[in-house]
């Protein structure tokens, strides 16, 4: 599991590449909680263009973040959801407090970064 | 049903397995010539039995996970057993957002996860004994297929 980030103003992106299970959970979560120790960080952005791989871990480590987040009156995005994950994502009823964006450009616009 | 092959894999209750098991469990049923779906839909039902036996059957504590496969023509059995310390409400632990862990972050998914993905899930455990659950998911529907 590799984590990378970038801000772009209030907004973190982060991009996942790898395996999110319970074994590599704790890493992702690690890094962004680290990350978000800026108060500057309002909203976040997860790119899963690259996760080949997602249980329910993955699941938790969402909403462990949305709640964070929402503290700070932000909003937590995904894009390049694939279908796979998608499913679980609809099983779970995640897309009630995560939105599901086309593109980054979309998820920026919508948390106001132009 | 003639059983065409089986095979069985046992291992420590290390989080560092659970990539392991699913993607043994893939590889073994790959032989029924599943779609990539298919295989993502095995691999993913694995990782939540999986990751449930290592997270709430042994705690912190080591043991054995023991996973069985069968398949049978266009069918494929998968047990994912602990001896760990068992569920001692199977059809609350079944509900859609019931964990006992939460401040682990758990969703409470695992168990639909599974059945989203798998044509039956059955779980038959004791307290302090430990858990099976036992998958069943139907691969290619054409009877061509069969027996191969
Ligand atoms: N092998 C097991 N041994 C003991 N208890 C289990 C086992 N598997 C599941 N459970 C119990 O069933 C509950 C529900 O399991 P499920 O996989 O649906 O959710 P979870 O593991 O808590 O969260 P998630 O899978 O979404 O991370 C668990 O919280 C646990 O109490
Ligand atoms: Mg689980």
């Amino acid at each position: 599991m590799q984590v990378s980030s970038r801000k772009r103003q209030d907004v973190l992106v982060v991009s996942l590449k790898g395996e999110l299970d319970h074994h590599t959970a704790d890493r992702v979560r690690r890094y962004i909680d680290h990350r978000l120790e800026n108060p500057t960080i309002k909203n976040i952005v997860m790119d899963i263009k690259n996760l080949t791989f997602m249980d329910s871990s993955g699941i938790g480590v969402l909403i462990g973040r949305y709640k964070i987040i929402s503290k700070r009156g932000g909003k937590l995005g995904i894009i390049n959801v694939n279908s796979h994950i998608d499913r679980i994502f609809q099983v779970s009823g995640i897309y009630r407090i995560i939105k599901n964006y086309d593109d980054l450009q979309q998820a920026l616009n919508d948390m106001g970064v132009y | 049903m003639e059983k065409l092959n089986e095979m069985h894999i046992k291992f420590l209750s290390k989080s560092s397995n659970e990539s392991f098991a699913r993607v043994t469990a893939a590889a073994f049923a790959s032989q029924m010539d599943p779609t990539l779906e298919e295989i993502t839909d095995i691999k993913t039902a694995v990782s939540e039995a999986v990751t449930n036996a290592i997270i709430h059957g042994y705690e912190d504590k080591m043991g054995y996970v023991e996973i069985g496969a069968y398949i049978y023509p266009g069918k494929l059995v998968m047990e994912i057993i602990d001896r760990g310390k068992g569920i001692a409400d199977i059809e609350k632990a079944r509900q859609p957002l019931y964990t006992s862990k939460p401040e682990l972050e758990r969703s409470g998914m695992g168990f639909t996860v599974m059945e989203t993905f798998m044509d039956k899930v059955e779980v038959t455990s004791g307290v302090n004994q430990g858990t099976r659950v036992k998958m069943i998911k139907y691969i290619g529907s054409s009877t061509e297929k069969m027996g191969r």
